[in-house]
């Protein structure tokens, strides 16, 4: 009785093994074919509009926004202050009102917005919190310069390009072919900070995908 | 002594059909399906985000399609009897219609190629006088270039009913220009399903609080504050926000059903804004007397800030600056208001609005279309006297009534071209004694109505009417449209 009891789990589990991995197999075969189990999905944006949110992607509406940037900043701007509060009364009925992407509108309006928070950073502040000396050349600032970028990347990423990672090495290259671009465009070393400031919280607030 | 044991199949086979697994041989292939798993995919959405988000070159071009269009929601149920009248109206004209319709018969008089006004109303008073600088010679024949087309009878839900049926369209799609969106003054009510999503820049607030001297328009396409980053450094900071975007894409999930698509959206726009970092883009698009064109046509000093406002815009969409111009006029519900305060002010403004466009046409020297919509309608008893405009101008107002859309409602397109008239056509059976209307079949549903007078102004400006017509999900426009 107990022979037969093994014989027929010894058969079913071997069974077990074969379903398993042709489960892995045919997975396996579908990812390597550049297929998606969610290929039902997959339609062009234009196919989805007006067919309801088939979407699995959200973008950041007005408050979400509103609060990436003050995130981004560190808490060194505030929206209720400043020309942050000042562009925000300007844009706010421009922003993204729905998180569905093939409805939302006005994600052009994100940069401005960013724009205005960045400028609310003075340069005494760019100095204590970002180590950016106004007072001298972009070139004398490059390295905090690029710190200052990859920090504000950093805090819209969850700190995936902390430093030790491959991806900070990648981020402060692009941090660094900025700044050389800024230098060649005229920019002044508190232009240059704005700049950064624009491309690390414009990338972190409207153009992860999420 | 012979021991039989009974023996499967399998071992009597030369090999096995398959080869057993070890435990470790399973971890093994474990772990090399889990590598490939997330190795591939990722490899391969990293290249398909590198083809979508190279660089500027991927977004959009910027296109400059001449041709105005606009749209004018007058929200809450006006007196549509005394705005336009066409041929067959004029024809069965008689006193009981002109007092249901709310107008003086013996005042209508032939104003564009297929249209009327009932010349001492309020909104033919806006509409006929020319806008200071052109003669009333020259600005009758701009009028006479005009065509006009309607759907009679498929409006016919009064006040929150009709609200937010989608009333108001979109342009921005459909027809490319140099900002990409389209310009949406005062829009609260509900837009139609095709039009949501449309890119657009909106302007807070009843028209009539446009002014040019703070620049309620031209603020919306500038920075703030001056002098913090020029055009060619928020170039560079959008270039190094896409490499951002592209170095992370993969991390996040490219294949996500719309995250190339919602990235893209957000990177073409941060590009597009480079030319916001110019103090005075805003100003030169949106103030008139920064357009040489519209003020040596035009003494805009005596122009009302709405007035110049709207002329500026309706140009820029001219131009093809802008995709269109959508006004939401308030205050429209006529039902038991009063014909000098409310009334005759409302439907003076309205024809302004509609001159203002037209003289950007005609000084832009392109085609143009403009859609009238209106939720419901009020029934009129008779004309009341009021006068209207800063030249206190007497006229013949509606005495409105109770809400009637039921009984007379209209969606009209008027269509300009420099050269001749387009032939526009109009649905709906009247009934020649009351002059109420009932709507086609086939713009029963005032959806299909709004539908069919978009494509209509579409193809008169010449765009791609299929595609339009694809994203309306109207699978026969010509049945819809008033354009042949």
């Amino acid at each position: 009785m107990n022979q037969k009891l093994a014989k027929n789990t010894g058969e079913y589990m071997k069974l077990n093994k074969i379903g398993i991995i042709a489960m892995i197999t045919m997975t396996e075969a579908l990812v390597g074919s550049g297929c998606s189990l969610l290929s039902k999905n997959a339609q062009n944006p234009v196919q989805n509009s007006g067919t309801g949110p088939t979407v699995s992607t959200s973008v950041p509406s007005m408050a979400a926004v509103v609060g990436r940037i003050q995130k981004g900043l560190g808490g060194n701007v505030s929206s209720s202050a400043g020309n942050f509060a000042k562009v925000l009364a300007q844009v706010q009925t421009n922003l993204p009102s729905v998180t569905d992407p093939t409805k939302a509108t006005g994600l052009d309006q994100i940069p401005v917005l960013i724009y205005g928070a960045c400028s609310d950073v003075s340069t005494s502040l760019m100095n204590s919190a970002y180590k950016v000396n106004s007072g001298t050349s972009v070139a004398a600032n490059m390295a905090p310069l690029v710190a200052a970028g990859v920090t504000m990347v950093n805090l819209h990423v969850a700190n995936l390009a902390a430093a030790g990672t491959p991806l900070n090495a990648q981020v402060s290259s692009i941090f660094t072919n900025l700044v050389n671009s800024d230098i060649g465009s005229g920019a002044t070393t508190a232009q240059a900070f704005y700049s950064v400031c624009m491309a690390a919280n414009s990338f972190g607030v409207g153009m992860t995908g999420f | 002594m012979r021991i039989k044991v009974n023996k499967s199949w399998k071992e009597f086979v030369d090999k096995k059909p398959h080869p057993t697994f070890s435990r470790r041989d399973f971890l093994s292939r474990g772990l090399a399906t889990s590598v490939a798993t997330v190795a591939i995919p990722h490899a391969l959405s990293m290249a398909m985000a590198k083809n979508a988000f190279g660089s500027a070159a991927s977004c959009p071009p910027a296109v400059r399609t001449p041709g105005a269009l606009a749209q004018i929601y007058r929200d809450g149920g006006p007196t549509v009897g005394a705005m336009f009248l066409n041929q067959q109206q004029v024809s069965f004209m008689n006193a009981t219609v002109a007092g249901n319709y709310g107008i003086v018969q013996t005042d209508i008089a032939q104003v564009g190629a297929n249209w009327y006004l009932a010349t001492s109303s309020p909104f033919a008073i806006g509409l006929m006088t020319p806008p200071s600088g052109i003669s009333q010679a020259a600005w009758n024949a701009v009028l006479m270039k005009t065509s006009l087309g309607g759907h009679y009878g498929a409006f016919n839900q009064d006040d929150g009913a009709g609200e937010n049926s989608g009333l108001l369209g979109g342009a921005s799609t459909f027809k490319p220009s140099v900002l990409g969106k389209d310009l949406r003054i005062n829009n609260q009510a509900s837009l139609a399903t095709w039009a949501q999503g449309i890119p657009s820049t909106g302007v807070s607030g009843n028209p009539s609080q446009l002014s040019v001297t703070n620049g309620s328009i031209a603020k919306n396409f500038g920075i703030q504050p001056a002098g913090n980053t020029t055009s060619a450094l928020m170039s560079n900071s959008a270039a190094a926000a896409d490499s951002l975007s592209q170095l992370f894409l993969g991390l996040f999930g490219a294949n996500r059903t719309m995250a190339q698509g919602a990235v893209s959206k957000a990177t073409c726009g941060f590009y597009g804004d480079s030319v916001l970092a110019d103090p005075t883009y805003g100003n030169g698009l949106f103030n008139p007397t920064a357009i040489g064109a519209l003020s040596s046509a035009i003494t805009l000093a005596n122009l009302s800030q709405e007035e110049q406002s709207l002329l500026a815009a309706y140009y820029q969409s001219a131009v093809g600056s802008l995709g269109g111009v959508f006004v939401q006029q308030n205050g429209c519900d006529y039902h038991g208001q009063s014909v000098q305060n409310t009334i005759a002010p409302s439907d003076y403004e309205a024809g302004r609005m509609v001159g203002m466009f037209l003289a950007a046409c005609s000084i832009a020297g392109s085609k143009g279309a403009m859609i009238m919509l209106h939720n419901g309608q009020a029934i009129a008893s008779g004309v009341v006297a009021a006068t209207v405009g800063p030249n206190n101008v007497n006229t013949n107002g509606p005495s409105a009534q109770g809400d009637a859309g039921g009984a007379y409602n209209a969606g009209f397109i008027l269509a300009f071209d420099p050269s001749s008239p387009p032939v526009l056509s109009s649905t709906g059976t009247f009934n020649t004694t009351s002059g109420n209307v009932t709507a086609a079949s086939a713009v029963g549903a005032s959806t299909d109505a709004v539908s069919g007078l978009y494509l209509t102004a579409f193809a008169h400006l010449g765009l791609n009417v299929s595609q339009a017509a694809s994203a309306m999900a109207e699978g026969s426009p010509q049945n819809i449209m008033l354009i042949s």
